[in-house]
């Protein structure tokens, strides 16, 4: 059970180990929100992406939060 | 051809200098050929952690001037009967004097004689930690259990693993109190191992009667009674190749401590 100091180290290591800088992310997120939408209904205020190092010797990975508004879908459906 | 190995940090303070003296004595005491290298340009400790303070007569950016000789820059210990050599950092230079290009034939010469070259880095990230890994095949990041030390330990690990010369790296994490790895407000080995997503290469206890070797010049490890040094042997032996370190992304497990003891992983 990570306790409550290992959360806090973890959220700093997370933010320490972000690649891009606020305006490449700002970026990046804009133009994947574009592209997504496309596909899906998206609230792009609510796409989080992040670039962070990942593991020992392997390199960076990319991970999105992109809720999808399942009401739209359905109506698309 | 000996094995570079760089012993780093980024924090200062963690006990990088201490493991470095009694990993470089414990290693020349089974009867492998070692020389230190005491890399902290002006801030000198490490002759005097060995106890060879008096025998320095040059020192490292003395030979990368050609101001001396490779013989006269080496100071060997002769209670390892030779197997241990230093060469000191100077106290009056600064880390911008040390030639890159000549550090490196420096090195290249102790690879022909040495089984193994210990860097002490110094500590930061800047021109002195730089030319201490720059040529390390190995590196060791020394952590200590505590949040400062570990936010610095994955900054270097993230300059390690970008480096153009590429490394195998290792954790080893020092100072540690087992009776407090339950509490709260201490962060245990295996929560550092799965935050820092490296392999393990040792766990050595906090013992206060470090400081007291350390300031009389004899490395613990020539006490058999302490149980440091027992862990410290237990590294060497993970450094000579005798036994294998934690592998890395481990499961988290209480038992890490005795499985690392048992050398059973």
């Amino acid at each position: 059970m990570p306790s409550k100091l290992t959360d806090r180290l973890k959220r700093i290591l997370d933010e320490d180990r972000k690649v891009l800088s606020p305006q490449s992310e700002r970026d990046l997120r804009k133009k994947l929100a574009a592209v997504l939408s496309q596909y899906f209904p998206i609230d792009q205020r609510k796409l989080h992406i992040r670039v962070v190092r990942t593991n020992y010797q392997t390199s960076y990975e990319l991970t999105a939060e992109m809720p999808i508004k399942k009401s739209e879908l359905d109506k698309e459906k | 051809m000996g094995q570079i190995i760089v012993f780093t940090s980024g924090k200062g303070g963690v006990g990088k200098s201490t493991l470095v003296a009694n990993i470089g004595t414990s290693i020349a005491l089974a009867k492998k050929r070692v020389v230190v290298i005491d890399m902290d340009i002006g801030l000198r400790n490490l002759d005097m952690i060995i106890g060879l303070e008096r025998k320095v007569k040059a020192n490292i950016v003395d030979l990368t001037k050609n101001l001396c000789t490779l013989d006269d820059a080496l100071v060997y210990d002769k209670r390892t009967q030779n197997y241990l050599a230093l060469i000191a950092a100077s106290q009056s230079d600064l880390k911008k004097d040390i030639n890159l290009f000549k550090f490196h034939k420096v090195l290249n010469d102790l690879e022909e004689i040495f089984d193994y070259i210990i860097i002490d880095s110094p500590a930061g990230i800047e021109e002195g930690f730089n030319k201490s890994v720059f040529f390390a095949k190995k590196a060791i990041v020394v952590v200590n259990p505590e949040i400062s030390s570990i936010r610095d330990a994955d900054r270097v690990l993230a300059l390690l693993e970008n480096h153009r010369i590429k490394k195998e790296i290792f954790l080893l994490i020092n100072r540690y109190r087992k009776d407090l790895s339950q509490r709260s407000y201490y962060i245990s080995a295996t929560e550092i191992i799965d935050l820092l997503h490296v392999p393990c290469i040792g766990i050595i206890s906090e013992d206060e009667r470090v400081l007291r070797q350390n300031n009389s010049g004899v490395p613990f490890v020539y006490q058999s009674s302490f149980s440091v040094s027992t862990e410290v042997k237990d590294v060497t032996d993970k450094i000579v190749g005798k036994t294998k370190s934690i592998k890395r992304n481990a499961p988290p497990s209480k038992s890490i401590w005795e499985k690392m003891k048992k050398n059973s992983i």
